[in-house]
């Protein structure tokens, strides 16, 4: 049951591609030296048993730009975005992001470039334990170097960017709606300014209003 | 009736298909050489990965010291309050029971031979040094043990505990280190709670058998008992948390993303902390075994 290779096509940002349910929407950051890119994948391939994923699979993305990639369901879009990410390894082939190599880097490198992303996961992965407000605060904290008014602001801020009231910050994850919790979820990846932003179908589970409100967001970032 | 032509087919395949071939099992005489070396390797596995997480801790602590002020104090010290505070009850309730039963059979058997001021020294060695750390252990492996596991696991599952290193955030200071140090603080004073109920049990049932006043057996412990084995039951309960702790967690972060391997996570989870901690224990029996008995 392999499947072929064109399942998985990369559609340059801006147009119609990036309303598709199932995309992954990276805007590039602005100060980024032009010609610099920002993730280089190359000759990657995955295989899970008999079943080929990603068959030498080749992916640039400069600064600024804005990249969709669309496909089937299984077709391995989240699968691509979780080996960019360093939580899965391909077979086969080489990741660079901001010209890191993913593989044998050390691991402090690996932090920092950690810090420079923010990823919205298909489900959004809220910690259930916490709520909305410490959620969001979370990789915040990491860093330590704010005062708690500067941090409750940007919450706040970032809540209303988001379109969620401020009245929910502190209910838990497990009180709201799936909608909700994929809106927090971009809150808490967009809390550090990432000059690079992973969404794995970030509309996927949002009434269209919403869904509609939230490609607006996308592009205004 | 008609047929759709993709029923045809399927009816024509019935036709022609073959009884089910049964592979003939043919013996293997290298099977149960095979069998022991894929236990051999999974062990190894296991063992490889506890100690990683084992090696990972002292660096974290590392870390927590050079920042104290970054700590995942909250984390600790709720740990500590659900792995302790919250075991109060049922340590003292198992622990009374095994004190009154141990003292109540051992009394019929000294009181044969006329050694009853001896039930002192039975209860008080087995309890202090063995007993008491033995029962906080198991039941906590099996309360907190288990719970550390499957939190960790469900984690895996709603892909929670990929987020945090996504974030630059290194899970094992967030998630590991509080439960290790949890256990490491909250099981040694178990094992003194529950060695004290243990006792005042025991003593209980021997007032009631052999007619001993629970101050005369109070009042004899120390001379029967050296201090040096509250140390030890302590130290064990030091070592037998963290254990338990960095067990289940490396039996956390094996779970795959499914239901099933979540229930059988929890189960090996708890069986192996059991297992290693009994291990140890016969380790500590080696180790110590011409401190604090005296024999007199
Ligand atoms: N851990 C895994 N083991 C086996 N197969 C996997 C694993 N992860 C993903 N796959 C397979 O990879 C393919 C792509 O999955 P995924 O990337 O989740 O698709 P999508 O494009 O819908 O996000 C699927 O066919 C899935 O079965
Ligand atoms: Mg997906």
């Amino acid at each position: 049951m392999s499947q072929d290779e064109p399942d998985v096509q990369v559609v340059p940002g801006g147009q119609g591609g990036k309303r598709s349910e199932g995309g992954q929407h990276k805007p590039g950051g602005q100060g980024g030296h032009e010609g610099d890119p920002v993730i280089e994948v190359s000759g990657l391939w995955t295989v899970f048993g008999d079943n080929v994923v990603h068959r030498d699979l080749e992916l640039t993305v400069m600064p600024g730009e804005v990249v969709s990639l669309v496909g089937g369901s299984g077709s391995g879009k989240t699968t691509l975005m979780r080996q960019i990410l360093g939580l899965e390894h391909p077979h086969r082939g080489s990741i660079k992001v901001f010209g890191i190599p993913l593989l044998g880097s050390h691991p402090l490198l690996l932090r920092k470039i950690r810090r420079r992303w923010g990823v919205l996961s298909q489900e959004g992965a809220l910690y259930s334990a916490l709520p909305v407000f410490e959620n969001i605060v979370l990789p915040l904290r990491e860093l330590r170097a704010f005062d708690e008014g500067f941090i409750h602001d940007m919450v706040m801020l970032k809540l209303d960017m988001v379109d969620i009231e401020r009245r929910h910050a502190w209910k838990m994850p497990a009180d709201l709606s799936g909608g909700m919790i994929k809106r927090i979820a971009l809150a808490r990846a967009l809390v550090l300014e990432p000059e690079l932003l992973f969404l794995d179908e970030p509309t996927a589970g949002l009434d269209p209003d919403r869904s509609e409100s939230f490609v607006k967001l996308i592009q205004s970032l | 009736m008609q047929l759709r032509p993709e029923h045809d087919i399927f009816f024509a395949n019935l036709e022609s298909a073959h009884a089910p071939h049964v592979e003939s099992r043919r013996f293997d005489p290298l099977a149960p050489v095979r069998a022991i070396g894929l236990v051999a390797l999974l062990l190894l596995d296991h063992l490889i990965g506890i100690l990683h997480l084992f090696g990972q801790t002292p660096l974290d602590s590392l870390d927590l010291l050079r920042h104290p002020s970054r700590g995942p104090w909250r984390e600790i010290s709720a740990s500590i309050y659900r792995s302790g505070t919250e075991a109060l009850g049922i340590t003292a309730a198992v622990g009374c029971l095994i004190g009154v039963t141990l003292s109540y059979l051992s009394s019929e058997q000294l009181r044969s031979f006329g050694a009853d001021t001896f039930i002192v020294n039975i209860l008080g060695l087995g309890i202090v040094r063995e007993l008491g750390p033995m029962i906080c252990a198991v039941l906590v492996a099996g309360r907190s043990g288990s719970a550390i596991t499957a939190q960790l696991g469900v984690m895996r599952v709603t892909e929670e505990l990929d987020a945090l290193p996504v974030m630059g955030i290194p899970y094992t200071v967030r998630l590991i280190l509080p439960k290790v140090i949890a256990l490491a603080v909250a099981v040694p004073l178990l094992v003194l709670w529950t060695s004290a109920v243990a006792l005042i049990g025991g003593a209980f049932s021997a007032q009631l058998q052999l007619g001993m006043s629970m101050t005369q057996f109070m009042l004899g412990l120390p001379a029967a008992v050296p201090t040096i084995n509250l140390w030890l039951g302590v130290g064990k309960g030091v070592v037998f948390g963290a254990l338990i702790a960095l067990v289940a967690c490396h039996f956390g972060l094996r779970i795959q993303p499914n239901t099933e391997s979540l229930g059988a996570g929890t189960t090996r989870s708890v069986v192996t902390s059991i297992t290693v901690v009994i291990l140890a224990d016969a380790v500590f029996a080696i180790i110590y075994f011409d401190v604090g008995i005296s024999l007199t």
